[in-house]
């Protein structure tokens, strides 16, 4: 196991800046998860730790020592690539054993370890097979295999989990999940699913535009996170966000929505706001706010069902009910939350936090 | 409907007697050549189509020493041109294909602009360097003097190559803790199977048929290669020329390379695109 | 920067790897290319002999004045360029139609693009011998056969004849390089998106306005390049004059002029100049190619 730090980083091409200024300490055994839009800049932070890109300026730490100029297999790390880069000219026996042969390993010991992580990944019946006689799923154990062979502190994956249909994206996400938990390595793990983020992570890094835009436990960002982009990366489906303004009226704050004020606990903040409701938190009915919309559809998901809406601006929300809704579309219904389950934020889209919290 | 199919199967006639008629043109040489070689002493000038299949010209050609000779030199100068050329193009073409570093398109336009260079323009100059050498009159000049169109070609066509492999495939080997001459050899090279063959092929046919430097830079008959041997053959007179000797040798030449035309077609091809296309 | 003076950053190490992997080719290159032309230019300025090579005084343009009084020089000139024009159009135009006819979809063709690539891959030097042997003036088989179809009551010395040995040496290069331009311009065709031609059936156009509208502009790159090695070839051209009508000043190339001043008078002074000059017209006319290629796709372009 080994920590991990990153110190002020920076990725420059030219004049483009790709990572612009991260700090984040991983400490021992922690999974985390790197995650944002395409073209965030979560790749290249995980190949500048793999070694494979080289850090423009700022520090990277692996148990402490300095790494930026180690090359990539002295960083004591193995990583899983997005296409799986299995050797296609070596059958999986070999595949796996190819780092170990490479490091001049005795051949009985190879051949040990590579039984282990085969039995341990269930691939050992497919030993003698080449890559391309293997199905998608068996490649990715493959690739996983080979970095659990180097028996290495610190595992990176790539989006290994993209080029898999969703059956299986579920299989071995669990697996992912349960090779953590027995192997305690630390993992940092980079995908562009936020649900993978959320079910595998002890910790989420959104990246956008090559910086943190916030990390976090998952719990964190779900419920608190730091600014709109955040809120409305994570979390599915996404966040509603409505148009508003928040007034001082003494120890309260008023929030007026399409032109009806709401009064809210105290806000350090007063001017424009949006405000952000996830579907789950939103309740037909109403709540300790109110609004009148007309119901547009409805989709029933089995146990529960989305029920998208029009609000007054025109704009449309969706709420998230359990069970089947009484409701159809064409009807006004009303719908509302309470202000515990309401995220705001400030015109720089920064969440704001309630006075004294 | 009954129309248009007589038309389309009019239409398959003509393209089939064209397709029959570029073959005649392509092929006829060949039979002619080979049927002419079949025919013994005086029986040659007599214009008959079937050929009399006497082996006396190729008994006189194989139990000349030179040409087995010849043959000889030539198998060796192709396939050390392969080896060699071959050998300093993977390099090369690893550098230039899988490595971002600055010099890398002027030295690309050098290696093209070279490939171009009329071989008689060097003549004089090659000619100096070769006896500097030590090399005049040994097999050992072709074979460096053929790395002008062998090399240049070779690393194109691999660069291309090379350039066309995952990238990952290299990184994760990278990871694994290879050298780049361990990734080169242990990963790159036997993905490259086809595009060795073909460049190998090339390099051979290449050598294999070169005229200009193998008359200029051998001197004597034993170290001749078999294009040149072919070439000298003459007659005490216009109308001694031995043709039928002439056609033997021809034949046993040509086989080896009909032979790798028609099994390896599918490598030449690409190869040769592949030069093409990138210029 | 956090990156002191003594460390290596990983893309050094790369580009050091780069410089290392080229070295030796680049060694090889200079040796049997550069270094050698570059001799050949300063040859040019000597009265050095073959047999001498080291004894040498500069003359000065004393030599390119030789070689340009020289009327055998301007008509091995002439020569090459006729053949180069002449040879290259005839292949490119016959090979656009060979490698059409190959691109339909019809069983065969497969064999038959092997067949022709058969001429291509054989030495010149037998290509030559066997041409001239098919074509000998008493026992060649081409007599005979316009003799037996009452063409001729004589039989024709082909490569004797001062106005037919260069239409035969064309009519032979045309048999070994036609393949090649074939080859090159078929994988061309087979580059262009089907897409098109089925939009362009749907919409109804010809056959015809679907070849000059379609085929031949997206063609156009391919056939360029082909052409351009052509040329290449076509002006360095050697082996097939050489064999074919060894002495004939009607088929002198600039190449086989070049050689005979070379090694057969010794005249290294003078063949180098030959030499350059010959390296200076190739030159050219790439140069000029590439140009007229490039300011044609401009305007095509735009």
């Amino acid at each position: 196991m080994s920590s991990l730090d990153l110190i002020n980083v920076v990725k420059r091409f030219g004049e483009l800046t790709v990572i612009d200024g991260v700090d984040l300490d991983i400490t021992e055994g922690e999974f985390v998860v790197f995650v944002g839009p395409s073209g965030c800049g979560k790749s290249t932070l995980l190949r500048m730790i793999a070694g494979l890109e080289e850090i423009s300026s700022g520090e990277l730490r692996i148990a402490g020592n300095r790494m930026n100029e180690t090359p990539p297999a002295k960083r004591n790390i193995a990583m899983v690539f997005q296409s799986y880069a299995l050797y296609p000219h070596m059958n999986v026996e070999r595949n796996l054993g190819f780092a170990l042969e490479t490091a001049r390993l005795p051949a009985a010991e190879i051949r040990e370890r590579v039984t282990k992580a085969a039995r341990f990944l269930q691939i050992d019946h497919l030993l003698d097979r080449r890559p391309a006689q293997l199905s998608g799923g068996q490649q990715q154990r493959v690739a996983i295999g080979r970095a659990l062979v180097r028996q290495q502190k610190l595992f990176l994956f790539d989006e290994p989990l993209s080029n898999l249909d969703a059956d299986l994206r579920m299989e071995m996400r669990v697996e992912i999940a349960r090779i953590h938990r027995e192997m305690k390595a630390t993992t940092v793990y980079v995908t562009h699913d936020q649900m993978e983020a959320m079910t595998l992570a002890d910790r989420i890094v959104v990246l956008k535009e090559g910086r943190i835009a916030q990390a976090g436990t998952p719990m964190e960002l779900y419920e608190r996170p730091a600014n709109r982009f955040v809120a409305s990366f994570i979390g599915s489906p996404r966040m509603n966000f409505l148009p508003g303004t928040l007034t001082q009226d003494g120890e309260e704050s008023v929030l007026t929505l399409f032109g009806t004020p709401h009064r809210l606990p105290a806000h350090d903040y007063a001017g424009e706001v949006t405000v952000g409701i996830r579907p789950e938190d939103l309740i037909l009915g109403g709540g300790e706010v109110t609004l009148t919309a007309d119901v547009l559809l409805v989709e029933p998901l089995g146990g529960e069902a989305l029920v998208h809406l029009n609000v007054e601006d025109g704009r449309s929300i969706v709420v998230k009910v359990q069970g089947k809704p009484d409701i159809r579309p064409g009807a006004t219904t009303s719908v509302g939350w309470n202000h515990t389950r309401a995220n705001l934020f400030d015109k720089d889209e920064r969440a704001l936090s309630r006075k004294g919290a | 409907m009954v129309h248009s199919t007589t038309g389309r199967r009019l239409q398959r006639i003509a393209i089939y007697g064209l397709f029959a008629v570029i073959a005649l043109y392509t092929l006829f040489p060949f039979y002619w050549m080979i049927a002419s070689s079949l025919k013994s002493g005086q029986a040659i000038f007599d214009v008959t189509f079937l050929p009399d299949l006497k082996f006396n010209n190729y008994k006189v050609i194989l139990s000349d020493g030179v040409f087995l000779r010849s043959l000889l030199n030539s198998f060796i100068v192709a396939t050390s041109v392969v080896a060699l050329s071959l050998g300093l193009a993977v390099t090369a073409a690893y550098a230039l294909g899988r490595i971002d570093f600055a010099g890398r398109s002027p030295i690309m336009f050098l290696f093209l602009a070279v490939s171009m260079f009329p071989q008689i323009a060097l003549l004089s100059g090659l000619f100096e360097m070769i006896r500097w050498l030590g090399l005049y009159n040994s097999l050992g000049s072709l074979v460096f003097a053929y790395m002008i169109f062998t090399l240049p070609f070779n690393i194109w066509v691999l660069t291309t190559f090379m350039r066309s492999l995952p990238r990952q495939i290299e990184e994760a080997a990278i990871m694994d803790g290879c050298s780049p001459l361990r990734i080169l050899r242990c990963i790159f090279l036997p993905m490259m199977g086809p595009a060795l063959i073909s460049t190998g092929l090339l390099a051979f046919i290449a050598s294999w048929n070169e005229f200009l430097f193998a008359l200029t830079f051998i001197l004597t008959d034993e170290n001749r290669t078999v294009p040149v041997a072919i070439g000298l053959i003459s007659g005490s007179s216009r109308y001694e020329f031995p043709y039928g000797a002439i056609m033997a040798a021809s034949t046993i030449v040509t086989v080896p390379l009909i032979l790798l035309a028609l099994l390896l077609q599918k490598y030449i091809v690409s190869g040769l695109t592949a030069g093409a296309v990138k210029g | 920067m956090t990156s002191g003076p003594m460390r290596i950053g990983l893309k050094a190490t790369r580009a050091r790897t780069a410089w290392l992997f080229l070295a030796p080719s680049f060694l090889v290159l200079f040796a049997v290319a550069l270094w050698p032309l570059g001799r050949t230019f300063l040859f040019s300025f000597t009265d050095a002999f073959l047999t001498q090579p080291d004894l040498y005084d500069y003359i000065g343009l004393e030599n390119y004045f030789t070689l340009f009084e020289d009327p055998l020089w301007w008509q091995s000139v002439r020569n090459t360029l006729y053949f180069t024009v002449i040879s290259v159009s005839i292949e490119t135009a016959l090979g656009l139609a060979i490698a059409l006819l190959l691109n339909a979809r019809l069983s065969g063709r497969g064999a038959l693009r092997a067949v022709i690539l058969i001429p291509w891959a054989i030495p010149v030097v037998v290509s030559a011998r066997m041409w001239q042997w098919m074509l000998h003036d008493q026992f060649g088989i081409v007599n005979h056969v316009l003799k037996l179809m009452g063409f001729i009551d004589h039989g024709i010395a082909w490569t004797a004849d001062p106005d037919l040995v260069m239409p035969v040496i064309i009519a032979v290069d045309v048999w070994i390089t036609t393949p090649f331009m074939v080859l090159l311009i078929l994988a061309g065709l087979q580059m262009l998106p089907k897409s098109i031609y089925e939009a362009a059936a749907i919409d109804g156009v010809s056959q015809w306005r679907q070849f000059t509208a379609l085929t031949l502009p997206l063609l156009a790159p391919s056939i360029a390049v082909a052409v351009l090695f052509r040329l290449l070839d076509a002006l360095r051209m050697f082996d097939l004059s050489f064999v074919l009508s060894s002495n004939s000043d009607d088929t002198k190339t600039v190449s086989i002029y070049a050689r005979e001043v070379l090694v057969n008078f010794q005249d290294m002074g003078v063949g180098s100049a030959a030499s350059a000059a010959i390296f200076l017209m190739i030159a050219l006319v790439t140069a000029i190619y590439l140009t007229v290629f490039r300011l044609n796709r401009k305007l095509l372009g735009a």
